[in-house]
Order: structure tokens, then sequence, then C-alpha cells
């Protein structure tokens, strides 16, 4: 944005010129190529998805969008189903959903409490040579592959867990798939709400010690609630991420989808699927040609694209609607 | 921050409750750290194989090998030298010989004739557009034309009558060897460079020239050096001169420099390579027990296999994550920074740009692998690009990493203070000159760090790769860059569930090891180019 440079007028004579036509043509479809990844995103995830469904593929069908002679699924079929297993037909996308939120629930467990500690100290009692350390550590933290955090999981985590607490689990499990995710993500909500929560102004803290208050009444009484709407999209964003995290519950939930109580500890040492593993499993394994299989990972990934999307959106929003102007 | 001044000493009160919640925080920060920490301290002794070493062995590797350097770190600090000079230097030749072996590796795929032709083809493109714009008063419609035409001649040529020179270099019946294309195409730009840079820095012409045509001289001599000497061969020298050497002198060049930080620092590259070299030499006199490493040369250079863990290597996921990331740098790197400097210098404050500028941060949050349907359904289906090849998994992930460029690069060019814009302007510059001239330069090493960390989300990113059909574990060496390739994040997750414990208990940490240690190298040379960055600021 330069609207408020006093450069812009002296620049309009020459920006006729073809150089500089051509410099920002360049410039302008470079931007656009964000643009045209999104319109891609929406046009690969809705002309696959809407061959999967019965009800968008006649509707295709009949306006001439495309013509689709193989089978499909119903909607209700895909939003009800309790069981999906693609080889027998069966494309009920709940299993899946449960399984998401059984990741999403056991890593928020890890990262929304850890996150928050962290992002307090850093931001209130950390001194500046710790946070000098301590922030690239965090990075890393948020560097490290998925693919390596799901390795951790099933070759380390799963046998310390059993080791030391005899709970049997097997090779695949939600618990440990869960931690690593929670482990993963920390980094997220910490580095967000410690943004809103440096974003509050020093006179607030001031004025909480000059009342005689302490360091901890400073830190839960005015600091988070005067950042709470950062913490809150610092939430949502640390929840949208794990919804989407692919690799590492690939690798560690298993293959197994099951409708299971995401709030019933017990159903933690079970093998999952989430819907990121299915499509991930649905893509490597054999698909014969392009027909309701190969369309399902579309259906899948439409309800996971709105999911986050809608997510993401509400973060920014809170973030906005309920900031704190100082 | 809360722990001002005037407020430490109220902090007295109700301590109990104070030092509990405390404790609990800076728990909670290290938990995930220490988890982490611990993960990677068991991974990395298993692919390393540490049981099977004597303590002798560890004694000599910690007595011989580090502490030298840890005293020396700690002399030079003592004597108010600054240790931060010496770990760069040493991040920069590390990266650097990365950067060799990724030539080196490059080199394999591709044939150096023909990288050869090309280069030269370019070069003479950009040599004579060059000099069309500085030597001929033609207007700039013809001269845009003629850059286009030249370009089109040189690279592609017209099929049937004119051959493109490129095509012409190829088809030569004497080829220059490998060492003459290095050093013509490798050595010469990379010394051309550097003298430039001299020049700038120091506001010297003459100086500048004298450093570039001693870089040519000292480049080629050192790299043939060493290559007769290590038994690389003169060419493999000359790769390792160009990119492991050179930056690492121009690195010394610049601390020496310097007049806010002493160059001791340079002397801890030198003791820990020789702790190195000593405790190398001994190991092998001594003939201690050491190490039984999965992580070795073959590890690097051999074929995978499903079941021979212990001859079993890698090569083709390395070879195959290279390449993917020259197809995203390719791609990324122009377009990020382009649309970075629209947004920031060139786009009104309209609803457009705001919808571009949404677009771009509800891009960052999509999941990865929706960008992997993305290259399923757009790339693989719609455009009929080859299935699981190289083309299409670099173009998923740079779509990936695309907002991650732009977000960098446009901090980066905001930091450019506005003063400097204007005096461009108010000597009369356009506003493309002073994009090129002034905030470009300026902004350059802030776009390089935003670039090399999403280049290392990309390296470790799965699942879009697993979505276009990449071959998880495949047999040969990738043959170009519309073959299909595996990549290293790849052949880990596909090795992890092999019935054979062998591979989830070494080979697949070794495969973790290398992968980490190449991401480490690459965050570590861009908190150098930060670090240089925020001081030039």
């Amino acid at each position: 944005m330069s609207e408020d440079r006093p450069a812009l007028d002296l620049t309009e004579q020459t920006g006729r010129a073809p150089g500089e036509r051509l410099a920002r043509a360049f410039f302008f479809a470079c931007a656009a190529v964000s643009v045209l990844t999104t319109l891609g995103i929406v046009v690969a995830l809705g002309s696959g998805a809407m061959r999967f469904f019965d009800v968008t593929a006649a509707f295709g069908n009949a306006v001439g969008l495309f013509d689709y002679g193989r089978e499909t699924v119903g909607v209700l079929e895909f939003l009800g189903g309790t069981s999906f297993s693609p080889g027998q037909g069966e494309f009920g996308v709940l299993p899946l959903v449960s399984g998401t939120l059984m990741i999403t629930f056991g890593s928020a467990l890890i990262a929304l409490p850890l996150g928050v500690g962290t992002a307090i100290y850093l931001s209130e009692f950390a001194s500046e040579r710790r946070r000098r350390y301590l922030k690239p550590a965090l990075e890393v933290l948020a560097g490290v592959p998925t693919v390596v955090y799901g390795f951790f999981a099933i070759a380390y985590i799963t046998p310390v867990i059993e080791g030391t607490t005899g709970v049997d689990l097997g090779l695949f499990n939600a618990l440990s798939a869960s931690i690593v995710v929670g482990i993963m993500i920390i980094p997220m909500v910490a580095s967000v709400s410690e943004d809103a929560m440096s974003a509050v102004p020093d006179d607030l803290r001031q004025a909480g010690y000059g009342m005689g208050a302490t360091r901890f009444d400073v830190a839960t009484g005015i600091v988070v609630p005067a950042a709470i709407s950062g913490i809150a999209s610092s939430f949502i964003l640390g929840l949208s991420r794990a919804i989407g995290e692919t690799m590492a519950v690939t690798i560690a939930a298993g293959r197994t989808p099951k409708l299971l109580n995401p709030l019933a500890p017990g159903a933690y040492t079970e093998s999952i699927q989430t819907m990121t593993a299915a499509m991930v499993g649905l893509a490597s394994g054999d698909i014969s040609g392009l027909g309701v299989e190969y369309h399902s990972i579309f259906g899948i990934g439409v309800t996971l694209f709105l999911i986050t999307f809608v997510m993401n959106l509400v973060s920014d929003w809170i973030a906005t609607r309920y900031r704190e102007a100082y | 921050m809360g722990g001002t001044d005037e407020a430490a000493g109220f902090g007295r009160v109700g301590r109990t409750k104070e030092r509990a919640f405390r404790a609990l925080l800076l728990a909670s920060t290290l938990a995930g750290i220490v988890a982490l920490g611990g993960l990677l301290v068991y991974v990395g002794w298993q692919a390393f194989n540490l049981q099977a070493a004597s303590t002798s062995w560890f004694a000599l590797v910690g007595g011989v090998g580090l502490a030298p350097a840890v005293v020396a770190a700690a002399l030079l600090r003592r004597r108010g030298h600054s240790v931060a000079v010496g770990l760069e230097s040493l991040v920069t030749l590390f990266g650097g010989g990365m950067l060799a072996g990724g030539a080196g590796i490059f080199f394999v795929v591709v044939d150096p004739v023909a990288w050869f032709a090309t280069a030269l083809a370019a070069g003479l493109t950009v040599g004579a557009t060059v000099a069309v714009n500085r030597y001929t008063g033609l207007p700039a419609w013809p001269r845009v034309g003629f850059a286009a035409v030249v370009t089109w001649l040189a690279l592609l040529g017209v099929p049937g009558t004119v051959p493109s020179l490129a095509g012409v270099v190829g088809g030569l019946s004497v080829l220059p060897s490998d060492v003459v294309i290095y050093a013509l195409s490798l050595a010469l730009p990379a010394s051309a460079a550097v003298g430039a840079l001299v020049a700038a820095r120091t506001d010297d012409r003459r100086r500048g020239l004298r450093a570039g045509a001693l870089g040519a001289v000292a480049t080629v001599a050192i790299g043939v050096a060493v290559g007769l000497v290590t038994g690389v061969g003169p060419a493999g020298g000359l790769l390792v001169a160009v990119f492991g050497l050179l930056p690492a002198g121009v690195h010394a060049w610049a601390t020496v420099e310097r007049e806010d930080v002493s160059a001791g620092g340079l002397a801890l590259p030198v003791v820990v390579s020789a702790g190195v070299a000593a405790a190398w030499y001994l190991h092998g006199a001594l003939d201690l027990a050491g190490p039984n490493p999965w992580v070795d040369w073959t590890f690097l250079t051999a074929l995978p296999s499903t079941f021979a863990p212990r001859t079993a290597g890698i090569f083709p996921a390395i070879v195959g994550s290279l390449l993917l990331m020259i197809v995203v740098v390719v791609f990324a790197f122009p377009v990020g920074v382009g649309a970075a400097v629209y947004l920031e210098e060139y786009a009104p404050d309209s609803r457009t740009t705001r919808f571009i500028q949404l677009n771009i941060s509800n891009l960052a949050g999509v999941p990865s692998v929706v960008y992997g349907l993305l290259g399923l359904a757009i790339f693989i289906h719609q455009f009929a690009m080859p299935s699981g090849s190289v083309l299409v998994g670099g173009l998923a992930l740079g779509l990936l990493i695309l907002p991650i460029v732009i977000i960098s690069a446009r901090e980066a060019i905001r930091s450019v203070p506005d003063a400097a814009r204007e005096a461009s302007y108010g000597m009369g510059a356009t506003r493309w000159q002073t994009v090129r001239n002034v905030v470009l330069p300026q902004a350059i090493p802030g776009i390089l760090t935003g670039t090399i960390l999403a280049l290392g989300r990309a390296i470790g990113e799965t699942a879009p790769l697993l979505m276009i059909a990449a071959p998880a574990t495949y047999l040969g060496v990738p043959q170009g860059f519309t073959a299909p390739a595996a990549a290293m994040p790849l052949q880990i997750y596909d090795l992890a569930f092999l019935p054979d414990d062998a591979f989830r208990e070494g080979f697949v940490p070794a495969g973790v090891v290398t992968l980490l240690a190449v991401l480490l190298t690459m965050n570590g040379v861009a908190i150098v180019l930060r670090n240089r960055y925020e001081r030039g600021n």
C-alpha cells in the first residue's frame, strides 16, 4: 500500500512507459497466481465431489457440465452413514469424522494448556535471554516434518506408554497419534497467543501492580483476559491444524475406520482412521479408474476443506471483531 | 514485558503461589521441547548405532574431537571475540558442503554438456539484451521484443530451420570437459558475483575487479587441488570450491571488514576441523571399537531395498527430493517475490487487493493434503501431466509454500525504509527502477531467509506427494523432471511399516537423521542470513 507516499504523484508520469507496464503486469500476474490457486482448489474439489454425490452428479449431467454415468453416493448416505468401507461400497463419513474428532480432542488436551502456558511464560515471565533460546527451540518443534512425528509415535511413544502404564495398545492407536499431533501444534498456539499478550499495553500491567497485584494476579487477571480474543483465535487455528494434519495420523493412528466416542478415554487405545488418512489411503491404494472410490477422495476432501476453511474464517473474525484496541 | 523495573519490587507478595505458577509455566514451555529433544537423541542413537561403541571411543570423541572446540569457544568469549561469528562460518561451510553435494547429484541426473549449452545460451541472451539496452537508442517496445526473440532463438530455435543455440553447443564435435564446463558456467559467474558484492560493499570498482579475478583463479586452483588430493577428481573438487569454500571465504572477508566485531571467532572452524581430523586419525590408529552407524556412505549412495536393510540406501530419494526442491524454487521464488512486490509496491488500496490478501492468508491455512488433490485433479487429470512426476510434485509443493514465501517476502519489503524509496523517486527513478535498484537489493536477505525456511517446510512434506501418486519406494534413480521420483520423507513413510525390525530400528532412524540434518542446515543458513540482515538495518 503506497497511498500515503508523496512519491506516488511523481511516478504517475512514467507509469505508462512500456517497461513500467510490463513490470507491473508481471507483478500483478504473480499476485493473481494465489487467486488462481484458490480457484484451482475449488474447481478440483468441486468437480470431483460433484461426481461423487448422486444429487450433484444428476444436476451436472442435466445441465451438461459433464457426462458421468458411473456409480454415485447419496448425500445422506455419506453424511449419516456409520460405516466407511470403500471396497464394499460403503461411504459413511461418520467413522472418519469421529476419528478426526478424537485426534483433535486428544491433541487439544495437550496443545491448548501447554501452548497458553508457554505464551504466558514467554510474554510475562521469561528474561530476554531465555526468550532468545526458547523461541528458536519452539520453531524447531514446528519445523520437524510430520512424517517424522508419525514415526516417533509408532516407534517410541507407543512402546513407552505400554511399558510404563501396562495398557495394551496395538501398533496403531489414537493415543500416541494425538500426543504427537499435540506436540506439533504447541508452537502455533503459543506464538499466536503470545503475540496477543505482547500487544497488551504495559500501562494495564502497571496499573495492576499499583493496586498491589502480584505477577500471578496480573498475568491471570489482566493479561489473559485482555488477550482473550487472540488466545481464542490461536485455539481455533491450532484445532484446524490438528484436523488437517495428515502424515502423523496416517502413520500412527491406523487404517481402520471406527465410529467411536471421542470423549471416552478407552477409545484412544484403538486403531482408527481420520478423514485425511482415509484420503491418503484411497489415493495410494489401488483405485480402479475414475470411479466412485476415486471421487470419494474429493467428497471427503470437500468436507475437510470446508471445516478448516470455516474455522480459519472464524478465527480471523474473532481476532478482528473482539480485538481490544489500545 | 511485565517485568519492568518499577514493577519488580512488587513481586514479593504471595511467593509460594507465584513460584508454583512460574514453575508450572516453565514446565509447560519445556514439555514439548524436552519431549522432542529426547526423541531426537534416541533416533540419533539408533541411526549411529552408538551402543556398539566402546567407552574409550566416546572418550576419544569427547576429549579430542569436541573438547578443543568447547575450550576454544570459552577462550574466545573471554577475550571478547564473537563466538557467533565462528558458528556462522561453521554453518556456512556446512551449508556450502551440502550445496556442493546437491550440485554433484544434480549433474548425475542432468548431463553437464546440456547444462553448459543452456547456461551459455542464457548468458549470451542476457548479454545481448543488456548491450542493446545500453548502447542503442531504441525505444522500449522494440527492446522488449528483441529480448523475447533472442531468448526464444537461443533456447528453442525455430524447429526445422534454425537450430537453437543450446542445440548447436550440445551438438559440437569437440566438447569441453566437465572441469572446463564447471569453471566457465559456475566458478566464473560466482566469482563475478563476489566481485560485484565487494565492489558494492567497498564502493571501489577496482577492488571489486581484483576480488573477482582473484576469486576465479583461487576457486579453480583450490578446487582442482582439492579434487586431486581427496580423490573425488578435479570436477568434483571444483564443485566443492565453488559452493563450499567460496561462500565461506566471502563470509570470512565480510567478517574481517566489519568494525563492530573482532574476527577472532573465525578460528573456531579451524579448531573444530582440526579436532575432528585428529579424532578421526586416532580412531583409526588406536583401533577402538567405534559405532557401526546406519548413516554411512553406503546409506547415502546405494539404492533402496525392501529386504536387505544393511546394504540399502536412499540415494534415489535424495535425488528426488533435490529435483523437487529445484522445481519448487524455480516456481515459488519468483512468483512469491513478485506477488509480494505487487502487494507492497504497486497495489492500490482497493477491493481486489484486499481480496488477494484475504485469499493468501486463507491459503496458508489449507491442509497440505488438499494441495495434493489440486495436483491430482488439475495437473494430472486436467493438464495430463505425468502421474507421480517430479514436475507435478514440485508444483503442488510450490503452491503449498507460496503463501509462506509471499508473507515473509512482504515483511522483508516492508522493512525497507520509505526514505530510501523517496530518495530514489527524488532522483527521477521510475517505480520499476526503484523496486529493482533500491527495494529488492535491501530486502533480498530477508526474502532469502523466508524462502529457505519455506523450502524446509516443502522438503519434509509428504501428503501432497502421496496424493499425486509419487512412488513411495522407487528403486531407480529418477531420470529427469517428468519422471516419477521418490522423496526422502516418502521413503521414511514407506519403510516404517516393513515387518523386518532392522528397518524400523536402524534404516528409518538413519533416514530421519539425514532428513533432519538437511533441515537443520537449511535453518542454520537462514538464521545466519537473518542475523546479518538484522544488523544491516
